[in-house]
């Protein structure tokens, strides 16, 4: 800009001394000098015009900048996870240590009779409980204060304080999560009415004493600032009002220069023009930054609220504002986690300036500053599931686009159990420590995938993605997928059963030697685990028992088409490719997929989708999206019901009978394990009454674990299903299965009175015609009545 | 127990037709649909012998040992069940629908939940869905004589909304086979 001119006045001057005479040079001096000056100012006005031109172009689109982003959307905010609410409801299953834990995790405080909201109390087996209301997503649950007892370790009598009985109560859903954009800035709104007042004051005397009187800038607290530094030699006094600060925040870049400062003054005259000084103060609590956790920045006090204390803002009491008040200056320097003493000192601090200037009494003062910082232990809360919200968001990411996600605020509501969640967490880190010691294993190496889920509704209860559940990374849940092993067996002797007029529990099978020849002329020959072969082998033995060579020859008897077709019935969607080895698990599959494939057989042959997500509201509680429970009948349900009985015998005789050192025998557990080419891979996948679960060990650089199922991932499982008190497994009979005694040692129709007969379910009409030769005998022995089939 | 107190345990229960399995664990009684019955063999009752039946309580294949007094819900159940119906009065139907769904966390193997759920999804016409879900009713049904007939009934109605005559047909007689 400013050269023009100057080059100007050179080409002019050069020009008169050309054309200019000595007399006429002398006359023009004077008229010369005034018209320079005139010139000059003509000059300099010109200059000004296109100084203030500019200077009022940058100040509009400041301006325009500074009223765009305060009026648009101001942030993006992350959408909000939630698990399961607790269902509380004389004889639920909740014992009085999950109750403790779920109220600990959403926040609640333990107090000797509860006065406030989020409070508790418990003397032996009653609790009093001053629950939070909460919106659901379908209904508004309020806040009560509950009465409640347990005897034997189960809910005896649910009422309300000054109330009736009441048949069902749920608190409220924890929260477990956000799904926040890849720049990691979480935040929770708050609007300016929730602010507590002491909050409010404690910004105002700290930070911006005359924030009510000033236009945006203060000279006189710049003046005191530059003062203060001067005298200190180094920066010991910020100038800034909480304009500027919020301006710094939400408009400006982290660099310190003069020219970003005078942009900034501008922006806060600006903001302070347009609007009034409560919108500003409400910006500036959900914008300022107050802590840091790995990746994820703290953003607002409505959030802050939560990282420190695990409540919500409204919830903190005098000395716990302050200290989030303290976190201003610096949430690194004064983080009360890693620097709880300076963190202490700049909390009374903030107390002691709010007594000094009348916001709050000395009593009051003294009373906060003694209490304990208060700070809630990291990982308790949101942020700890990893594995699960990583599901989460890949279910969501079907109906939503990720800018969705992560910036309208969505609450979502899921079906993981925080408490079950824990259980499998603490199961799979325990066992696979122990499980390196016993086996000599090298340290570290073993990794482990868990999923847990509700047998008849397909709801996903916990997800462990790793040995180290709580920190984000590979999520081997949904993404190790690995070959199942004889996990794929219970799905051929399943194809089997269908064809009941060719195959029911007690039919022979060769169990002999066999080779396959394959496409190209090689030949395939399978063996047996122990390597020996086992002649002629009942269908139900050679499963419990997880005879290959007798699979192969069903499976290949069946066709591999039958197989693969019946897998993708039971709902596994990756291409199966139908080779013979197929039917010994060559197939890989992550541990959520075959937990969906033995939820079929849970429940009884009905299909349901595995869900994570129940709803999901908007930012302001309107219902959007809802995903219902779903089924659709996937096999027959007697054929699943043999299936079903049969991996009882597993687990009650067979490969999986390790289990009976976790959970009694009586709980009838169902399950199948799975072990693959030099013990690379460990499986166990099975189900109680209430719970399916699947666990994989093995190693991420797919080398040999050096552990088969049974030795493996059944020990995972045993321990991670007994912290969870399985119910039983009482399988349904269907009417179209009868129970036939058969003599086991020929698989012929038997009575009662055969020495050794036993009871065996077979789809009606199915049962072998032929007459074992003791049969027709009168019965000898009452003993004989109390036989079954596998006992 | 003896086979004695156990049939007669399983008289009444066929007679009054009633019942689904067991919440595991035994609940106050609160009666919804006729006085309790009480019930303790909910399956397969009728097909098989008092002595074989004796024989297979002992093992742990069959369903579980008689529970003392298992009412038809519970008193959680109830509560919801009521709640639905009033949601359904007033044409909420997806609120009725999330209301079953809770309830079924809490007993997900009462037949008459799953009855309840595959009527609503009838009403807002996801015949599939209705069919399916009544199907899963009648295989918890047990010896619940009447509801597998109205499970039939409800399977023959989606199926005919659906377009699938024959199949609709199937269902309508064994419903009358239920009569």
């Amino acid at each position: 800009m400013a050269k023009t001119p100057r080059k100007r006045t050179q080409s002019s001057a050069k020009r008169k001394t050309t054309t200019g005479t000595r007399g006429r040079r002398t006359t023009g001096r004077s008229r010369r000098g005034s018209g320079r000056a005139r010139r000059w100012i003509a000059r300099l006005l010109a200059l000004g015009f296109l100084f203030s031109l500019v200077l009022g172009a940058y100040l509009i689109y400041l301006d325009h900048t500074v009223r765009v982003k305060f009026e648009g959307k101001r942030w993006a905010v992350p959408a909000r996870v939630y698990g399961r609410p607790l269902e509380l409801y004389p004889g639920a299953p909740v014992t009085p240590d999950q109750l403790v834990a779920e109220l600990r995790r959403m926040g609640y405080q333990q107090v000797p009779y509860p006065k406030l909201a989020a409070s508790w109390s418990r003397n032996a087996g009653r609790f009093l409980i001053r629950a939070r209301d909460f919106r659901f997503w379908d209904s508004q649950e309020p806040g009560r204060f509950l009465d409640i007892r347990f005897a034997d370790e189960q809910i005896e009598r649910l009422a309300e304080v000054s109330g009736g009985e009441l048949a069902l109560v749920r608190l409220e859903a924890p929260e477990i999560g956000s799904i926040y954009p890849a720049h990691n800035e979480d935040r929770v709104l708050v609007q300016r009415q929730e602010l507590p007042d002491p909050l409010v004051q404690a910004l105002i005397v700290m930070e911006d004493r005359t924030f009510y009187q000033h236009h945006g800038v203060d000279p006189r607290a710049i003046a005191r600032a530059i003062w203060a530094n001067l005298r200190a030699g180094g920066v010991v006094q910020g100038g800034s009002t909480l304009t500027q600060q919020l301006v710094k925040n939400f408009y400006l870049t982290r660099e310190r220069s003069l020219w970003r400062k005078l942009n900034e003054a501008a922006m806060a005259l600006l903001l302070e023009a347009h609007y009034d000084k409560e919108d500003i103060l409400g910006a500036y609590a959900n914008e300022i930054y107050l802590g840091q956790d790995g990746g994820r920045a703290i953003h607002g006090f409505g959030l802050a609220s939560h990282f420190y204390f695990n409540r919500s803002l409204q919830e903190l009491d005098l000395s716990q504002l302050a200290l989030l008040v303290a976190q201003v200056r610096g949430p690194s320097y004064y983080d009360p986690r890693r620097h709880p003493q300076r963190a202490r000192e700049r909390r009374d601090l903030v107390l002691r300036v709010m007594q000094e200037q009348g916001v709050i009494t000395a009593k009051q003062a003294t009373a906060a500053q003694r209490r304990p910082l208060g700070v809630q232990q990291k990982g308790d809360g949101r942020g700890s599931y990893p594995a699960f919200i990583d599901l989460v968001r890949r279910q969501l990411h079907r109906d939503y686009r990720e800018e969705d996600l992560t910036s309208e605020g969505l609450r979502i509501f899921t079906t993981l159990d925080p408490w079950a969640q824990q259980q499998a967490e603490t199961a799979v880190a325990a066992r696979l420590g122990t499980l390196e010691k016993q086996h000599g294993l090298p340290g570290g190496k073993l990794e482990s995938a868990a999923v847990l889920v509700d047998g008849e509704s397909g709801e996903v209860r916990a997800l462990v993605g790793g040995r180290s559940a709580r920190y984000a990374g590979f999520n081997r849940a949904l993404d190790a997928v690995r070959p199942i092993g004889s996990l794929v067996k219970p799905v051929v002797y399943l194809a089997a059963l269908q064809q009941s007029d060719r195959y029911n529990l007690v039919t022979r099978l060769d169990d002999g030697p066999l080779s396959i020849a394959g496409r190209e002329g090689e030949r395939w020959v399978p063996e047996n685990y122990d390597r020996s072969s086992h002649g002629q082998v009942p269908l139900h033995l050679a499963l419990a028992k997880s005879y290959n060579l007798a699979t192969v020859r069903l499976g290949m008897d069946l066709g591999l088409g039958t197989v693969a077709d019946l897998l993708e019935r039971l709902g596994i969607s990756r291409p199966v490719n139908r080779v013979p080895a197929m039917l010994l698990g060559s197939l890989s599959l992550s541990p959520l997929e075959v937990a969906q494939l033995y939820q079929t057989f849970a429940a009884g042959g009905f299909y349901s989708p595995l869900r994570a997500i129940r709803g999901v509201q908007s930012s302001s509680g309107q219902p959007l999206q809802r995903y219902p429970l779903t089924v659709r009948q996937a096999v027959d349900a007697a054929p699943v019901y043999l299936l079903n009985r049969n991996l009882q015998e597993v687990v009650r005789s067979g490969t999986g009978r390790g289990l009976a050192r976790y959970l009694d025998s009586s709980l009838n557990i169902a399950g199948k394990t799975g072990t693959t080419d030099e013990l690379r891979d460990s499986w166990f996948a099975g189900f109680s009454g209430d719970k399916v679960a699947v666990v994989w060990v093995g190693r991420d650089d797919n080398k040999p674990a050096g552990l088969t199922g049974a030795a493996g991932a059944l020990q995972v499982w045993g321990d991670m299903m007994r912290r969870m008190h399985p119910l039983p497994l009482s399988l349904l009979r269907p009417d179209a299965v009868e129970t036939v005694w058969i003599d086991p040692g020929s698989g012929f129709r038997a009575d009662e009175g055969c020495a050794d007969a036993l009871q065996y379910p077979f789809i009606a009409g199915s049962a072998p015609t032929v007459t074992a030769a003791c049969a027709g005998q009168p019965g000898t022995s009452i003993r004989r009545l109390f036989r079954s089939f596998f006992e | 127990m003896n086979w004695k107190r156990y049939t007669a345990l399983l008289l009444p229960g066929l007679l009054l037709a009633g019942c689904y399995t067991a919440p595991q664990r035994p609940l106050e009684s609160v009666g919804q649909r006729q006085p309790a019955p009480v019930s303790s063999e909910p399956d397969s009752a009728a097909v098989v012998t008092p002595a074989e039946e004796r024989g297979i309580q002992i093992t742990a294949y069959e369903p579980a040992p008689a529970i003392p007094l298992t009412p038809l819900h519970s008193r959680a159940v109830g509560a919801l069940l009521t709640t639905a119906l009033e949601q359904e009065r007033t044409d909420d139907l997806n609120g009725a629908v999330g209301t079953i769904e809770r309830a079924l966390r809490i007993e997900p193997r009462n037949a008459h939940l799953w009855y309840r759920l595959a009527g609503l999804r009838l009403i807002q016409g996801r015949h599939l869905l209705a069919a399916d879900l009544a199907n899963k009713s009648l295989t918890l049904a047990g010896g619940d004589v009447a509801l597998k007939r109205d499970s039939w009934q409800l399977i023959a109605r989606a199926r005919r909304a659906a377009g699938d005559v024959s199949g609709a047909n199937v269902a309508e007689r064994k419903a009358r086979m239920l009569q």
